[in-house]
């Protein structure tokens, strides 16, 4: 306990060194502002943001980085509530009660909630992440090779099957990221895989190029000519009516404490995001409710508890990749990939060996997370002017910046080749149903699943069993096949009670 | 529609594993106990072939959540366009011509977009390469070269 103080204060003066102080500021503005901007994404943000980090300290990198990611929640909300529109998927439940308020006047006081249940369930998600994160390592170092390999698997696993879509094509794409992941030079012996000879291949495929095509071109191959600025009518705020009053506060005081709660369970479970947390914070909230019909009509509840939830899983996404070095969806894959670039080798020693890293983390959230409440109040005003930028001048800037972006990160034109070929083969995927977020946990826990297994192999002299001869592992392989018995158990079930529509559907085609 | 889309996911997971399988049983595959370099792809590949299969014959109960609109060739034509552009005119002519080709064609993908309205953005970006990334960040690339 003293411990984790000491640990904490450390923390701090390392977040509150004014170059740290400085990058995560930038980092939560950056994605306060994108956000609030209809129709772009934080991955894309992160991964143009990407290559100039190379450049800078490790922490400030990682400080910067992962202040867009819950800085990008602040600004979210407000698109939603405001404008309708789900700008970013975590807050997309938001909408549902948050645009009535403002048809009825009372935008602000959504808005004002909102803040209050974001940094609730941001503090919340901290303070698991300080406690839970040790003992995670704790258990972890007792992981050898075959631990680690079975871990990964299951990790991939869950990030495939209960993440969006279709469980089947998750794992297809989990597969590919580890096929792409293998690409280049083979470490252990020196043979080139996949490089079709290109002598720009033998260094593997680049990450910023994987997450730009992916989740830049791709997604702008989706939304272009979709996206169109909604009428704001006569949406006019003023600061003073972002203060919610006492009985708001105490309407919403239960709801902020539920989703916190809900969100902090779905982040540990790798697989279910910020998402799913808002939806199920907003099914249980509607359920419990004693008037489940104003739902929809305006509740409070309906904007308070999905965004504390939203938020407490954002932060708690993080206990998994900085302790196990097992990221729970494609953001933290993305933060893990460049803690590797920055030479960071993650896992459970991550803590002891650059407790900078760790702790000044934990605290630049603290910090991050005040900076983002004490700045969207006066910035409201500005924010509501950014949301009526349309989208046709946001993408061709954004499309130049991701040119820009890779080619910096080699100094090569083979970057942007590289992702626009990504990019239209991932666009295609996408129309077929095929969600991308696997590919990039795939592609950056790869390299590591193949050094583990080919290590566990050759500590057992070739015998497979290794993988379940300990009980932790027998424990990661259970849980594993458990997870695909119920994903068929269900497919069957759904599979009778859709029978006859599909019958019906494919009379008509 | 539906199931043609579900045959056409498969098939293409499938293929893609296989080809993955032919190429990696290339690279060497050793033994159990010392792996050769196309072990661990060839599992890969043999696991993305099944899961294909997999794809084609088990319906697909997701199938309805993502709606796409009508083809739209003038938006993709542009985006692609412009990247293309990027590429061509950033290798033989330097940044400058190529952010401006770049935003200039991806701004036409965009039904409303305008003459004015796509210069105006195109001249922007110049003028942030010129000073953000050639000047401030030193970007490798130089503005005009020949």
């Amino acid at each position: 306990m003293g411990d984790t103080l000491g640990n904490l204060v450390h923390g701090f003066g390392v977040a509150l060194q004014p170059q740290n102080l400085l990058w995560s500021f930038v980092g939560v503005l950056i994605g306060n502002v994108i956000g609030v901007l209809p129709g772009m994404g934080i991955m894309a943000t992160i991964s143009i943001l990407l290559p100039l980090t190379f450049g800078m300290p490790p922490v400030a990198a990682i400080l910067m980085l992962a202040g867009i990611y819950y800085g990008a929640q602040y600004g979210g909300a407000i698109c939603s509530i405001l404008l309708n529109l789900p700008c970013h998927a975590s807050h997309a439940v938001t909408c549902l009660d948050g645009y009535p308020m403002t048809r009825q006047g009372r935008g602000g006081v959504a808005l004002g909630i909102t803040m209050v249940a974001a940094f609730f369930g941001a503090a919340f998600g901290i303070v698991q992440m300080i406690f839970f994160a040790p003992l995670l390592v704790a258990v972890a170092f007792q992981f050898g090779p075959a631990e680690i390999c079975t871990l990964m698997l299951l990790g991939l696993l869950a990030g495939a099957t209960l993440a969006r879509g279709s469980a089947l094509k998750g794992i297809a794409m989990t597969i590919l990221g580890l096929v792409l992941g293998s690409v280049g030079t083979d470490v252990d012996t020196g043979t080139a895989r996949f490089t079709f000879g290109l002598l720009s291949m033998y260094n593997g495929v680049d990450l910023v190029a994987v997450a730009l095509g992916f989740f830049g071109v791709a997604e702008f191959l989706k939304s272009v000519n979709t996206i169109t600025v909604a009428d704001m009518g006569g949406v006019r705020l003023r600061i003073r009516d972002l203060r919610p009053s006492r009985a708001d506060l105490k309407e919403a005081a239960f709801p902020i404490l539920r989703g916190t709660l809900i969100g902090s369970l779905c982040s540990l479970i790798p697989g279910t995001g910020p998402t799913i947390a808002s939806f199920v914070a907003y099914a249980a909230e509607k359920r419990i409710s004693r008037t489940p019909g104003r739902f929809g009509q305006g509740a409070l509840a309906g904007v308070a508890a999905p965004e504390a939830s939203t938020h407490s899983s954002v932060q708690g996404d993080f206990i998994p990749t900085m302790s196990l070095g097992i990221p729970g969806d494609a953001v933290m894959a993305l933060i893990l990939g460049a803690l590797i670039i920055q030479g960071i080798q993650p896992g459970p020693q991550l803590m002891t060996e650059h407790p900078d890293v760790f702790w000044g983390l934990i605290a630049s959230f603290w910090i991050g997370n005040i900076m983002l409440v004490i700045l969207n109040v006066p910035l409201i005003g500005v924010w509501v002017r950014l949301l009526r930028i349309p989208f046709r001048y946001l993408f061709p800037f954004a499309l130049f910046f991701i040119c820009v972006g890779v080619y910096s990160t080699n100094s090569e034109m083979f970057g942007v080749i590289q992702t626009l070929v990504i990019g239209v083969i991932g666009y295609g995927l996408l129309r077929l149903g095929f969600h991308p977020a696997p590919v990039l946990l795939g592609f950056v826990l790869g390299p590591r699943l193949e050094e583990n297994f080919r290590r566990a192999l050759t500590l057992s002299r070739g015998d497979v069993t290794v993988f379940v001869d300990s009980p932790i592992s027998a424990t990661f392989v259970a849980v594993a096949v458990l997870l695909v018995l119920v994903q068929v158990v269900v497919a069957l079930r759904e599979k009778r009670r859709f029978s006859v529509p599909v019958a019906a559907v494919q009379r008509e085609s | 529609m539906r199931l043609a889309q579900q045959h056409l996911s498969g098939g293409l997971v499938t293929l893609a594993g296989l080809a993955v399988t032919l190429e990696a049983r290339t690279f060497g595959l050793g033994t159990m106990a010392r792996n050769g370099p196309g072990l661990y792809p060839v599992v890969l590949g043999v696991a993305l072939t099944l899961v294909g299969v997999l794809i084609a014959i088990v319906p697909d109960r997701d199938l309805q959540s993502h709606v796409f609109g009508p083809p739209d060739w003038r938006g993709w034509g542009c985006i692609i366009g412009g990247m293309v552009a990027f590429i061509v005119l950033g290798e033989a002519f330097g940044l400058a011509p190529a952010t401006f080709a770049c935003v200039f064609i991806a701004a036409w993908g965009d039904r409303a977009a305008t003459a004015r309205g796509s210069l105006a953005l195109a001249g922007a970006a110049v003028l942030v390469a010129a000073i953000v990334f050639s000047w401030a960040l030193k970007f490798q690339l130089p503005l005009f070269q020949w």
